[in-house]
């Protein structure tokens, strides 16, 4: 979906979510938001309105897959694990992310 | 994403929405659980998870907008929404619909004309192919006239560019259909005529090569071979559709055998043709005519190529007469296509007037829904959302508008086309079609979605606390808004101007072609047509007695004063001038003879009845009739033009040209009469008696006319008449059926159908749009008033007289006013080359016409003012301070 790919807060979500689901088990929404929530010491805060419309989407994009399952507490809910594509997109997203911060970086240094 | 994608996404839509609102509810499941991990009670969790999740219903939209097409959804409910809302607003949806249903009925009746008259194509095969071939005389300059039989042999032997090349020639004939004599409409044509126009018979078969010709020497009723085609509705409606094809009828007096049938809705040059008759061309008469000719060019032969011929054709061959190619569309729309456009351009104004009038609605509604639109935006409604759900409500009411102006467009067709049939051609093919529907729909879509964003427009990046803090909680009320109503209300009157300006030219081109003198005296003249047979009447000297017999028989029925019979009625006539000898010519012509533009052939008692006063000399007297001396009378016109200075008493002239043709003495010199119609130039003129046309012998001249215009002076109505007319010439002649049987006031009135149907169409669209302009400005001014309130209450408060408050608003409405008629005369000075060759006696920049319509714009739009302007004045300033 090129049409996202300068839009830097939308890649910033994917980054997260798609790290987050490279490191561990399939996740269900809530548990994403909140592993993004601790992993962050409470200062990035996932709006669900941004998280479920950009879950969809990587899903759609065939970087996530999603299945059915049960939480801890017999609570039906969507499951969703990081595709091979996904992990290519992970990568990218990284590379891209770490070049954005290198030239603030830089720019700051030197303003 | 790919159509079929998103198609497909339609269908599962409801699972993955499904999976979605499922997905969303354990969040808030989760939330809550966590909540009440942390030690809060049920509801209270409950109520935490709710705000700190939102609105779920907008993350569902916003999750499946980028996925799914929601947007069938969305229309079923934005349908449902816009017609609670609409039906909540019944007087705005009213005017709304009413203003939609008129701009675009009209519309619509409009284009029905230019889709039936000028864009469809003549429904023949390959219609592009079909070719007019006008003939123009050298010897005249190039004037409009008449192939020689000769010629047109030639060119059908000697041409390369058409498949076909077939004479017409109009006509009326009588048939006589079971017990009863009908009047009915021929066209005679030839063989090739028929393929030309790619005609097949229904039943039986068409003309076959070398049928049609005739033998100009046999007896006159046996010219033409006695066979003939029926349309399929008069087959239909004389003969009840009975197998005929074989058996012979009485057409024209004289039994003929029925080839064929045609295919229903046959017809040549919008000719309403309900018979077709041999063309009756004679190969050996080199002099005979012929009426109109047409052909169909060859695959692949461009006109271009085709005139390149026929020029070429002429060259060698030097004759008479250069044809020119016209496309046959062209040349039977002829000069109706400029008054049909000029209509259309008039109804597209009063469109305008209607839009301006229904965005002037609108803003006045979207100020009152501001805080509608700025809630729902506020509650997470996307911009996109209000817009679809706004066009909803524009195509809604556009669609019920459109249906009604389908119906306005139909019922005022057929009305128009009732009151004036012979104002346009083509126009039984004109009617609410396909290319119509879809004009309707295309005019209704733009208006839905011009309304949607009109209702949109203001409602746009002010959040919800500007909006609903705003004084009065009415919105912004800023100057510019005030701009854009003055605006529209300048353009609606400007566009009223316009079309009160061409209406009024055309009622003027109207009275000027009624006041004009047509040289007879109209009033309590009676006329009817008779038309006798040469098969029943041999004699030229039966049928002056059979006239004869019938004038008698009138003049004794009581109420009728006199009685008279002409060949040509005045006001309608055409066709080619005669050659003529005219002796002692002053202005010699080139060729060896003259041209005469009517000749009138008239039974005694003509002069006096009509009314057309003899100026010098006598007319025409019984005495005539038994002199061996042919005598004639001509008019002012003819002796102005070949014997200026001379005496015309006793000059002399010959029909031409023909050696037993006796020649004629002048006795009398009549009034001009407008024969060709009140707009035509007068034209020369000659009289012939009938009493002597009797006595000269067949082939020598003026003959008795088959076919005669009788008249009476009378007081009587045709209708209370019409018995005793058909008795009278049902006892003398069973197979003559009386026809057009009307008052001479009528017939003048039908030669200016034209003027008179533009006239009353562009009235009834100026009334329009006066009505639309005036409702406009009162509903703009009192909008003003209504938003000014404070303004005004403050003025009042600080002394402003009541009367100065009226004066203040009324100002207002006729600076605008002024502006508008500026504006209006403007552009009616640019559009007036457009009307100029449809007025007569009255240029398009007349100002005298311009100073009324200007002063009604001004009277229009101050009444309209005057009751907003009153409101104002009569506000009670402390009411008006304290607001709402």
């Amino acid at each position: 979906m090129p049409k996202h790919a300068n839009d830097r807060l939308q890649g910033t979500l994917d980054l997260l979510i798609l790290n987050i689901l490279a490191r561990s088990d399939a996740q269900h929404g809530y548990a994403i938001a909140q592993r993004i929530h601790h992993a962050t010491d409470d200062s990035l805060r996932i709006e669900e309105g941004s998280l479920y419309p950009a879950l969809q989407r990587m899903t759609h994009e065939k970087w996530l897959r999603a299945e059915w399952g049960l939480t801890d507490t017999g609570r039906k809910a969507r499951f969703y694990t990081i595709t091979s594509a996904g992990r290519r997109q992970l990568a990218e997203e990284e590379r891209r992310w770490l070049q954005l911060t290198e030239a603030v970086a830089k720019a700051l240094r030197f303003a | 994403m790919s159509p079929l994608r998103k198609l497909l996404n339609v269908v599962r839509r409801s699972r993955m929405d499904d999976d979605l609102r499922q997905e969303l509810e354990t969040h808030v499941a989760l939330i809550e659980e966590e909540e009440r991990r942390q030690g809060l009670t049920a509801d209270q969790a409950r109520r935490n998870a709710r705000t700190r999740f939102g609105n779920p219903q907008a993350y569902r939209e916003r999750a499946l907008d980028g996925v799914i097409a929601t947007w069938f959804e969305h229309a079923c409910k934005d349908v449902r929404f816009a017609a609670r809302v609409l039906v909540r607003a019944p007087g705005f949806s009213t005017a709304a619909v009413l203003t939609i249903a008129l701009g675009i009925g009209v519309n619509a009746a409009i284009f029905s004309v230019v889709s039936g008259v000028i864009l469809r194509p003549l429904p023949h095969p390959r219609p592009e192919q079909l070719m007019y071939l006008n003939a123009q005389d050298t010897a005249l300059n190039g004037r409009q006239s008449l192939l020689f039989a000769r010629e047109y042999f030639a060119l059908r032997e000697a041409n390369r560019s058409f498949v076909a090349i077939g004479g017409f020639q109009p006509g009326e004939t009588n048939v006589t259909g079971g017990d009863r004599a009908l009047r009915v409409r021929s066209a005679y044509v030839d063989e090739q005529t028929l393929e030309a126009l790619g005609y097949q018979a229904a039943h039986g078969r068409l003309f076959a090569p070398g049928e049609t010709y005739g033998r100009s020497n046999a007896p006159p009723g046996e010219w033409f071979p006695p066979i003939v085609i029926l349309s399929h509705e008069l087959w239909q409606t004389a003969f009840a559709g009975q197998p005929i094809v074989g058996h012979m009828i009485e057409v024209g007096g004289r039994s003929r055998e029925v080839l064929g049938i045609m295919p229903p809705g046959a017809d040549v040059m919008d000719n309403q043709t309900e018979i077709w008759l041999p063309l009756g061309l004679d190969r050996a008469n080199r002099e005979a005519r012929l009426g109109h000719v047409i052909g169909r060019l060859r695959d692949g032969v461009t006109a271009d190529a085709a005139q390149a011929e026929l020029n070429a054709l002429n060259a060698n061959r030097g004759e008479r007469h250069v044809l020119q190619l016209t496309p046959l569309h062209d040349q039977i729309v002829g000069v109706a296509r400029r008054p049909i456009w000029m209509l259309q351009l008039a109804a597209g104004f009063v469109l305008l007037i209607a839009s301006a009038n229904l965005a002037n609605l609108l803003l006045a509604r979207a100020e009152t829904r501001h805080r509608e639109f700025a809630v729902r935006r506020a509650l997470g409604a996307t911009r996109v959302r209000l817009l679809t759900q706004s066009i909803a409500e524009g195509a809604l009411l556009s669609i019920i508008g459109g249906a009604l102006a389908l119906w306005v467009a139909d019922v005022g067709l057929r009305t128009l086309m009732r009151t004036y049939p012979a104002a346009l051609p083509r126009t039984s093919e004109a009617g609410v079609d396909l290319p119509v529907l879809l004009f309707t729909c295309g005019i209704a879509a733009v208006t839905s979605l011009f309304f949607g964003l009109a209702q949109l427009r203001h409602t746009g990046a002010k959040g919800l606390a500007v909006v609903l803090t705003a004084p009065g909680a009415k919105g912004g009320t800023g100057a510019m808004r005030h701009h854009v109503r003055r605006g529209l209300v300048v353009a609606e009157l400007a566009l009223a101007i316009v079309l009160v300006m061409g209406a009024a030219l055309l009622l003027r081109t109207v009275y000027n072609l009624t006041r004009i003198d047509g040289g007879i005296n109209p009033s309590r003249l009676v006329t009817f047509s008779v038309n006798l047979p040469n098969r029943m009447f041999p004699q030229p000297e039966s049928m002056r007695q059979l006239y004869r017999s019938f004038l008698d028989a009138l003049r004794a029925v009581p109420g009728v004063e006199a009685a008279t019979a002409m060949t040509g009625l005045p006001a309608n006539r055409s066709g080619p001038p005669h050659k003529t000898r005219v002796a002692n010519a002053q202005v010699p012509s080139p060729a060896p003879f003259e041209t005469v533009d009517y000749y009138q052939h008239v039974m005694s008692g003509y002069f006096e009845t009509m009314g057309i006063p003899i100026v010098r000399g006598r007319g025409f007297e019984p005495a005539d009739a038994a002199s061996p001396g042919m005598v004639a009378i001509v008019n002012e016109r003819f002796v102005d033009q070949f014997w200026r200075g001379l005496d015309p008493i006793g000059q002399r002239l010959q029909p031409c040209c023909n050696d037993r043709t006796p020649w004629f003495t002048v006795v009398g010199v009549a009034k001009d009469v407008k024969q060709g119609g009140a707009d035509r130039e007068t034209g020369t003129e000659a009289y012939f008696f009938v009493e002597q046309d009797a006595k000269l012998p067949s082939g020598g001249g003026p003959t008795v006319p088959s076919i005669m215009n009788i008249v009476l002076r009378t007081a009587l109505p045709p209708p209370a008449l019409a018995q005793t007319i058909e008795r009278v010439v049902r006892e003398r002649e069973r197979n003559v059926p009386v026809v057009r049987l009307r008052t001479m006031d009528a017939v003048f009135t039908d030669t200016i159908q034209r003027p008179r149907f533009l006239a009353q169409l562009l009235g009834v669209f100026a009334s329009l749009a006066l009505l639309l302009a005036a409702v406009g400005t009162y509903g703009v001014f009192s909008y003003i008033v209504v938003e000014r309130r404070s303004e005004i209450g403050i003025r009042m408060a600080l002394g402003a007289p009541r009367l100065g408050v009226l004066a203040h608003v009324m100002k207002e409405g006729l600076v605008l006013a002024g502006i508008a008629v500026a504006v209006g005369l403007a552009a009616a000075y640019l559009l007036s080359g457009l009307i100029a060759s449809l007025l007569f006696g009255v240029q398009p920049i007349d100002v005298p016409t311009a100073s009324a319509v200007a002063g009604t714009m001004i009277i229009v739009a101050a009444v309209a003012c005057l009751l907003p302007a009153w409101r104002a004045s009569r506000l009670d300033p402390l009411a008006a301070l304290r607001g709402d």
